[in-house]
């Protein structure tokens, strides 16, 4: 989670600034490892009760899934890396949801948003709030479950995917449209190397005054 | 003559008009195949969500619990079978030691006659079905 902790406090040091806007940064580290990073700037509420700020892999690049997604009609599907990057923008803002069971997606059932996103490796990151206080057993059962034994991970959800060839096993997606996401278990995610994890509002707070 | 070679020469546009309305008909007809092709090869996905598919799992579960069903009942038909019908031997079907079972033989007490005496309410097909796997069981001989 190192580097979703940068992504994080870039996310969180961002805040602070009463005007909402798009930012987007291209980072090449020392080894060469180039990053590509986007986030929507949110004014910081000390202490605000109903925001939970929270961290995960949402998915891989370049990789194939680990089990068919669901509307995938059976086949394994690769995200490209250049697909997963034109498609950054479309990540922000969206919401994250939870299912009861938390096998799956319900888009009515919204429980926080995504501010930031971020390409690191093979691994799309991102980071945002939960609406803690308006879904009070999701924090229970993430804090309890999730944090210390990394059961919880994250599944997108994508519209208009383009299939570069509809007869290969494994379906590459070219282009696509991320609409939301989920936090589930991560067991029932099509990629099981991702993970999800809630911050506690103090270390923000703490972040915030290191990133200025 | 001039005539003649007028007559020619119409012809001759003709077919050539012909051949080229042809040429037409193939080239419209190459170009939809490609669409087709590309079309095939290429498409787009009106929603995918990386969760486990749990649709193909169900259709998976209702297969296996079929499955083990008919197994179920393939033993539960098994054990019905009187152990004097089988008398121990597993080569012969349950389906045709059941007919038998019906016909009043018995695995042990099988003798040619017997069988012959035993079948003859049934109709040639079926005799000659019951005896042909009483052979390949090797209860008949």
């Amino acid at each position: 989670m190192g580097h979703s902790e940068g992504l994080h406090r870039r996310s969180a040091g961002l805040a602070g600034w009463s005007e909402l806007a798009g930012r987007r940064d291209g980072l090449r580290g020392a080894a060469g490892l180039e990053m590509r990073a986007m986030a929507v700037e949110f004014p910081v509420v000390h202490g605000h009760p109903n925001r939970l700020p929270f961290e995960g892999v949402l998915t891989l690049v370049d990789v194939a899934s680990d089990k068919a997604p669901s509307g995938a009609k059976g086949h394994r599907v690769v995200l490209t890396r250049a697909a997963a990057e034109a498609a950054l923008p479309s990540l922000l803002g969206m919401a994250v949801d939870y299912k009861a069971g938390w096998d799956g997606h319900d888009a009515r059932q919204k429980c926080g948003i995504i501010t930031a996103a971020e390409l690191d490796g093979q691994k799309l990151m991102v980071a945002g709030y939960l609406f803690a206080r308006d879904f009070p057993e999701m924090e229970a059962k993430i804090q309890g479950s999730g944090a210390t034994s990394n059961l919880m991970g994250m599944s997108y959800e994508l519209a208009d995917a383009h299939v570069a060839d509809m007869r290969a096993q494994v379906w590459t997606l070219t282009r696509a449209t991320f609409t939301g996401a989920a936090i589930l278990l991560r067991e029932k995610a099509a990629y099981r190397s991702t993970s999800f994890r809630v911050k506690r509002p103090a270390s923000v707070g703490r972040r915030v005054a290191v990133a200025r | 003559m001039e005539l003649e070679m007028k007559d020619e020469l119409g012809s001759t546009v003709e077919r050539l008009a012909a051949a080229a309305g042809l040429l037409e008909q193939a080239v419209e007809r190459l170009a939809q195949r490609q669409n087709d092709f590309a079309m095939d090869a290429e498409a787009s996905i009106g929603r995918i969500v990386a969760t486990v598919e749990r649709q193909r799992e169900a259709e998976l579960e209702e297969k296996l619990a079929a499955a083990e069903a008919q197994i179920a009942e393939l033993k539960a038909a098994a054990a019905s079978v009187p152990a004097e019908v089988t008398h121990g031997r597993k080569t012969l079907p349950v389906s045709m030691a059941n007919l038998l079972a019906k016909q009043g033989v018995t695995v042990d007490t099988m003798e040619a006659g017997a069988v012959d005496a035993a079948l003859v309410s049934l109709s040639v097909e079926q005799r000659i079905a019951v005896k042909a796997q009483l052979m390949r069981s090797g209860l008949l001989a």
